[in-house]
């Protein structure tokens, strides 16, 4: 039994718990409707299962449980200064699913989260009662995907579907959806919003494949923001974090010309860049999760808001990210 | 390492003989059964003696986070008795154990695939005599058996503090419906070793796992040695030892080896601490390098 074969793990979603009280909310019988073979479990809180003892990231990871919770305040969290708030005043985010279905060795959910199992908040109803409630003072600016990937979950949650639908209704809010998926097909049919942004997070085949375990290929994201620019929606794309791997100026010169060749660069809504950066206290979780990461190896330093490269290659890179996406907003 | 866990010696006499274990006869508390990968220790029959018993155990022991526990006994169906006819003798793996005396309950981490049934378990802290649970805060997940017991959620609780979730795996085989008067001690083994082969090749397939034979490998490699032999050298503070080895762990994952940093070293152990903290220094400096 090796920890590398999968044939000894539980399939993912194996198991669902459940709060005891959304058993009978609308979204937990939908959610229900996709998983007929998987164990139910009723829990009091979701923290019960979530937060135990000694969870191992990286073994759960490997069979990934879900759990359906109702969200407590704060519906809205503040946006953090590490990310890009693209010139909006009220920037801020929603946590409507903790974690996330791809495996990507620098992701930071890795030391935020005691486990890896993927906790959905089904009561989407009352964030969007929160978010009324301040759009009433006003206009915001909300990245709906940051703490997960909403657009992978699309098929099991319609969560997207449901953010668009209440954008339609709020033209002084815009929202931003962010995804490693190819699933645009599951949002096809619905109209472009003028105040909703799809963005994809992209990087270089090479490291799409070795470092972003069960990520769709950059050629099928690639058809998916071409797909979607040409049904008019607007469409950020994210090259970040830009990592700094061997060889990393040949191997981001390929890919610029891969996504230069495959989208038309002039009709993206814009661009979105950045260098790995983690939280202060996120480096050594992710650490102890991969301990033979060249990438999580590399001697960081660490500054007021959080680990990265020195400042010398950081800029480095960022002119060069700059160069190739011109319009680009630097962090 | 595996270690398990039952509360009487018939239940756990099958696997004994079967796992061909030995009794440690220095351990007087407890009685404590090995072989070469595992430990099996007779609780008692309680929650606190179970709790006491698994925490000796795996202190005794020096249990790794990353080493197995299994669970192991029998318990009663809480059902009626057409039920219990259909599930006597199963042997069942809990998913949900609920700590009747303290109103909590616990989830094990249900990562591995076995070959078991999922089962929900009550542990209380008297024998079940039959008829409804007064305080069970939940209803039966049909077609979930609801089994009762007294040591499971107690025995999941110490040994989490010690192991990870999902390493920890409780068993149990139906052996009455409240009616336990009626059990003997041979009625008990002969229950167990009807699931003897099941057991057995449950506890072979965790004791294959790297972490158990890892158990076993006490050598240290080469880099760990030359480390040791560097914090010896430089006479370092445990603040600065542990600043070296997370350095050294990092520079070791992008270089692979160490070649070339003992001809930085002094030569001989450093005879004061301003000379140690500049060879540290140095040395530090190397280990920064990307």
């Amino acid at each position: 039994m090796s920890d590398c074969d999968r044939s000894f793990w539980n399939p993912d979603f194996s198991h669902v718990y459940i709060e005891e009280d959304i058993l009978d909310h609308p979204r937990t019988a939908k959610i229900l409707s996709h998983l007929t073979h998987s164990s139910v479990i009723p829990v009091p809180h979701y923290k019960d299962v979530f937060c135990r003892k000694n969870q191992h990231f990286a073994a759960q990871k490997q069979s990934m449980k879900l759990i359906l919770a109702r969200k407590r305040e704060p519906f809205l969290y503040k946006g953090s200064p590490m990310c890009d708030d693209f010139g909006h005043e009220n920037f801020f985010y929603t946590s409507d699913i903790m974690n996330c279905m791809y495996q990507c060795e620098y992701c930071y959910l890795q030391g935020m989260y005691p486990s890896a199992n993927i906790v959905v908040f089904v009561n989407l109803e009352d964030t969007f009662l929160a978010l009324e409630a301040r759009l009433k003072e006003k206009p915001m600016y909300v990245c709906i995907s940051y703490d997960t990937d909403l657009l992978a979950f699309e098929n099991l949650t319609g969560f997207v579907a449901d953010w668009i639908g209440f954008a339609s209704r709020h033209l002084d809010l815009t929202i931003e959806s962010r995804t490693k998926s190819a699933n645009f097909s599951a949002i096809s049919a619905i109209s472009p919003q003028p105040n909703v942004i799809l963005a994809w997070s992209i990087s270089p085949a090479s490291i799409a494949d070795s470092l972003e375990k069960h990520t769709p290929p950059l050629r099928s994201r690639l058809r998916s923001m071409r797909e979607a620019i040409e049904k008019g929606w607007k469409v950020r794309l994210c090259v970040d974090p830009m990592l700094c791997v061997e060889d990393w100026e040949r191997i981001y010169d390929r890919f610029f010309e891969e996504v230069q060749s495959a989208l038309p660069l002039d009709q993206l809504f814009d661009f979105s860049i950045g260098v790995f950066r983690v939280p202060k206290e996120s480096l050594k979780a992710m650490r102890g999760i991969h301990p033979g990461s060249m990438l999580l190896s590399y001697p960081f330093t660490l500054s007021e808001s959080g680990w990265s490269y020195p400042e010398e290659q950081k800029s480095v890179m960022m002119d060069y990210l700059k160069d190739r996406f011109g319009s680009a907003t630097a962090h | 390492m595996l270690f398990i866990t039952v509360s009487m010696l018939s239940e756990a006499r099958p696997i004994i003989d079967f796992k061909e274990m030995k009794r440690i006869p220095q351990e007087t508390r407890y009685q404590i059964f090995q072989n070469e990968n595992t430990y099996l220790i007779v609780t008692g029959v309680g929650g606190t003696k179970a709790m006491m018993a698994v925490t000796y155990l795996l202190t005794r022991f020096q249990a790794k986070k990353t080493d197995f526990l299994l669970s192991f006994g029998t318990c009663a169906l809480i059902r009626s008795a057409e039920e219990f006819k259909a599930v006597r003798g199963g042997i069942f793996q809990a998913g949900r154990i609920y700590n009747l005396p303290f109103q909590r309950a616990c989830y094990p981490d249900l990562l591995y695939r076995t070959p078991f049934c999922e089962a929900d378990l009550v542990t209380l802290p008297s024998i079940y005599r039959g008829g409804a649970v007064p305080g069970l805060p939940f209803a039966i997940r049909d077609p979930i058996p609801l089994l009762a017991e007294m040591e499971a959620a107690f025995v999941y609780e110490a040994a989490n503090a010690f192991l990870f979730a999902h390493h920890i795996f409780v068993l149990r085989i139906v052996s009455d419906d409240g009616d336990c008067d009626a059990l003997t001690k041979q009625t008990v083994r002969g229950l167990v070793a009807e699931h003897g082969g099941e057991i057995a090749s449950f506890i072979e397939w965790i004791e294959e796992t790297d972490a158990v034979k890892q158990g076993k490998s006490e050598d240290k490699n080469i880099e760990q040695a030359l480390l040791d032999e560097i914090i010896y050298s430089l006479r370092l503070t445990s603040c600065q030892q542990n600043e070296l080895i997370r350095l050294a762990g990092n520079y070791l994952v992008r270089k692979k080896t160490f070649d070339g940093i003992m001809s930085a070293m002094p030569k001989a152990r450093v005879k004061t601490k301003r000379e140690g903290k500049e060879q540290y220094e140095r040395l530090r400096q190397i280990f920064l390098e990307p």
